[in-house]
């Protein structure tokens, strides 16, 4: 079991413009389970990474390896050009640290700003200027109310909650701020809503993002996104290149049907030959992937010949969701379920 | 270089400045813990104060006593015992036993619980007094019924110290085996008791309150992704529950003047044992808390923690162990400065044992928590 002491080779890609690179680390809190493989991903400054997967794929864990609060059995890992073990000092400094659960990381006896305070003071800020960032955060996260910001943060509802806390994460003007799950719990409004609040502060003041999430929408205002599976990178790149990734290009077929049994025709069509995945996209409604969808008269043809009556088709290009539903196996059974519920 | 240092020692007292700010801000807006705090050692206190009569009105005690002396101060003292307790001598029963039979007697009969102590006044006891203004005697409880055992102490006291006043001034040392103090005249049993009753009081309050402070605040682990230390969170929150314990001590001496309790020695000097007396509950309740893995488990620890030195502090008076009983050594000092009016150099050692305790557990407490994986 033991370690050699040799100091770690810095990887030949690394420079200093990234804000984020890691390298082949795998963690096991219970030396037995790897719930991190091999994960390798990097970010620039000023971008926005949108870590995603389904429960315990691993994303807080991949995210505290780039905190600093666990120590990967193994693989490089940089944050903040700090190296984050023997230089937690500076690189506490320079993050903000935006938890999972509000109640676990807020002090709800005490007011929004007192919170801000409470955590502020550690980076050497005056009650003052603490108070007065406070503001101007909440500012853009659309929490001007005086009252809400001297309510005691237990009678705020959960989307002001989650605000105040990314309020906390902000305090310190961090070169990068980590997020857990900051959509999670609210209504399809307020998520969108804090994203676009998110976008506005990495705009506003360049702070590099992590977001971790199992809402896929989280992926358009990403500048990279990276899709864990039971431990493992299955997907890692823009947006946009994902699902270029797709056959042909993240171009498909979207086919209506007069009727289709969903239990069957999906599987039965995937036996084409030239068809490589079909999703289901609504009632009688499904999402051909073909090889190359230049030439999609013989699919046509074939589909034709299982008795389905095709209403229309038109070619359409794939979408994140698309995405995510192919490259990311474990979700999909999961969206089917949800789907036919 | 040394700029740096500077700086550093800077943002460190900065940040456990705000966290004790923090700390205290939590505790007085928790009404348990207030509750607990001040108005327990208040009531316990006052209920103690107000016991005068009471106590040795309802509470029958039966202490035999065997007197290997004879002398004419052997005999005042049993007198002065009948006062407080019920008492059968050797003499009353020299038809039926000697002096050494009885003795045997009393052995077998204090398991039983019929009888609350006994007491051997040795050869040489009255002869010790009048030569040398010093003696012993040796007071046997059955410890394992802690409340008549309480009672019993308590009631012999009283009438040890009236044969005291009798026979000298308050100056007059005089050490009595296993323990015996006071030697005043007590109107009311917080008189007698407050060394006893403050330093168990004070104790087990900051104790208890304290087991919360690291396993009750959960957002902690939060506040540790900030350049915070995790030595920093054990260094403010011991400093702030013991500012928190400076005004119940305040109270405390307050109640106990109030109550007409003597204080020979300085004041300033009770309080500081005191305050240290505070600070072994703090250090340990802190180290309680950052050891258990909840808040119940963390009150179980205060609980079993408070029997165990409570009954090693009755039972095991052993020299090897009762450095490390911080109420022993607290109930000591403090009936020394106060009742005898002696300073702290005289009690230099009982404080050391209070400061070594206290460091102790709050170094213990450091290692663990630096090494406890869940935060890192
Ligand atoms: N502190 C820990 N000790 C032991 N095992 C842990 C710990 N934290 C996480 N795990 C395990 O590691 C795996 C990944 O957990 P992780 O919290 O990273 O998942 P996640 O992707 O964030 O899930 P969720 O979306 O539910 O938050 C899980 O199987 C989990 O049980
Ligand atoms: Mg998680």
């Amino acid at each position: 079991m033991l370690k050699s002491r040799k100091k770690k080779e810095i990887p030949s890609d690394f420079n200093t413009n990234y804000d984020i690179f890691m390298r082949d680390c795998s963690v096991s809190y219970d030396g037995k389970t790897v719930v991190l493989k091999d994960v390798s991903l990097d970010l620039k400054k000023g971008e926005i990474l949108g870590l995603i997967g389904g429960s315990g794929a691993g994303k807080s864990t991949c995210m505290r390896v780039m905190t600093g609060q666990v120590k990967p059995l193994k693989g490089f890992i940089r944050t903040a050009n700090c190296d984050v073990f023997s230089q937690r000092s500076l690189l506490v400094q320079k993050i903000g640290y935006v938890p999972q659960l509000e109640y676990l990381s807020l002090y709800y006896d005490f007011s929004a700003l007192d919170n801000c305070v409470f955590f502020g003071r550690n980076y050497q800020l005056g009650a003052s200027t603490i108070k007065k960032r406070a503001r101007e955060i909440m500012k853009i996260l659309g929490f001007e109310n005086e009252s809400l910001l001297k309510k005691p943060v237990k009678y705020l509802s959960g989307g002001e909650k989650k605000r105040v806390s990314i309020a906390v994460g902000l305090v310190n003007t961090p070169q990068i701020l980590f997020l857990d799950e900051p959509t999670t719990g609210l209504d399809p409004h307020l998520r969108i809503s804090v994203l676009n609040f998110l976008q506005k502060i990495n705009k506003e003041y360049g702070t590099t993002m992590v977001i971790v999430s199992h809402d896929l929408e989280v992926a358009d205002y990403c500048t990279r996104v990276a899709i864990l599976n039971f431990g493992e990178l299955v997907g890692f790149g823009k947006p946009k290149v994902l699902v270029e990734s797709l056959p042909s290009n993240g171009q498909m077929l979207f086919a209506k049907f007069n009727q289709i049994d969903i239990r069957t025709d999906p599987g039965r069509i995937k036996e084409i030959e030239g068809v490589e995945n079909v999703l289901l996209a609504g009632r009688n409604k499904l999402k051909v992937f073909v090889s190359d969808i230049s030439n999609i008269t013989p699919i046509l043809s074939k589909i034709s010949d299982l008795n389905l009556e095709l209403k229309s088709f038109t070619i359409d290009s794939a979408t994140f969701l698309d995405y995510f539903r192919i490259r990311g196996k474990s979700l999909e059974t999961k969206e089917f379920a949800k789907k036919e519920k | 270089m040394s700029e740096n240092v500077i700086k550093s020692m800077k943002s460190r007292r900065s940040r456990i400045a705000s966290l004790i700010r923090k700390e205290l801000s939590t505790l007085f807006k928790d009404k348990i813990s207030m509750f607990i705090l001040f108005i327990i050692p208040v009531v316990m206190i006052v209920t103690v104060g107000a016991g005068e009569v009471a106590a040795t009105e309802y509470i029958d005690v039966d202490v035999w006593v065997i007197d290997f002396d004879n002398t004419y101060d052997s005999n005042r003292l049993i007198e002065s015992l009948r006062k407080n307790v019920t008492v059968t001598s050797n003499w009353d029963v020299q038809d039926q036993y000697t002096a050494e039979e009885f003795l045997d007697k009393a052995k077998e009969t204090l398991p039983t619980t019929l009888i609350a102590a006994y007491i051997i006044i040795p050869e040489g006891f009255g002869y010790n007094l009048t030569e040398y203004g010093k003696t012993s005697l040796e007071v046997h409880v059955d410890s394992i019924d802690f409340i008549s055992a309480l009672a019993a102490e308590l009631l012999i006291q009283l009438g040890l110290v009236q044969f005291q006043l009798e026979s000298f001034s308050v100056e007059a040392e005089i050490f009595y085996f296993p323990e015996m103090q006071p030697e005043l005249s007590f109107s009311n049993l917080l008189q007698a008791g407050a060394p006893s009753i403050v330093s168990i009081v004070l104790f087990a309050t900051a104790n208890l309150v304290a087991t919360q402070s690291v396993v009750g605040d959960i957002p902690l682990k939060r506040l540790l992704t900030t350049p915070l230390y995790r030595s920093e969170v054990v260094v403010a929150k011991n400093l702030a529950y013991s500012i928190v314990a400076v005004f119940q001590i305040i109270i405390s001496l307050g109640l106990l003047k109030a109550f007409n309790v003597p204080i020979y020695g300085l004041f300033i000097d009770v309080f500081l044992i005191l305050w240290l007396c505070s600070m072994t509950g703090i250090s340990l309740g802190v180290l309680f808390s950052t050891v258990s893995k909840t808040r119940l488990q963390a009150a179980q620890m205060f609980l079993f923690g408070f029997m165990i030195m409570l009954i090693i502090t009755l039972m095991v008076r052993s020299p090897f162990v009762l450095p490390f009983l911080p109420l022993e050594q607290t109930q000591v000092a403090f009936s020394n400065v106060a009742y005898r009016g002696m300073s702290l150099l005289q009690i230099i050692d009982r404080i050391l044992y209070l400061i070594l305790d206290t460091a102790i557990f709050f170094t213990i407490n450091i290692i663990y928590l630096r090494r406890k994986k869940e935060f890192v």
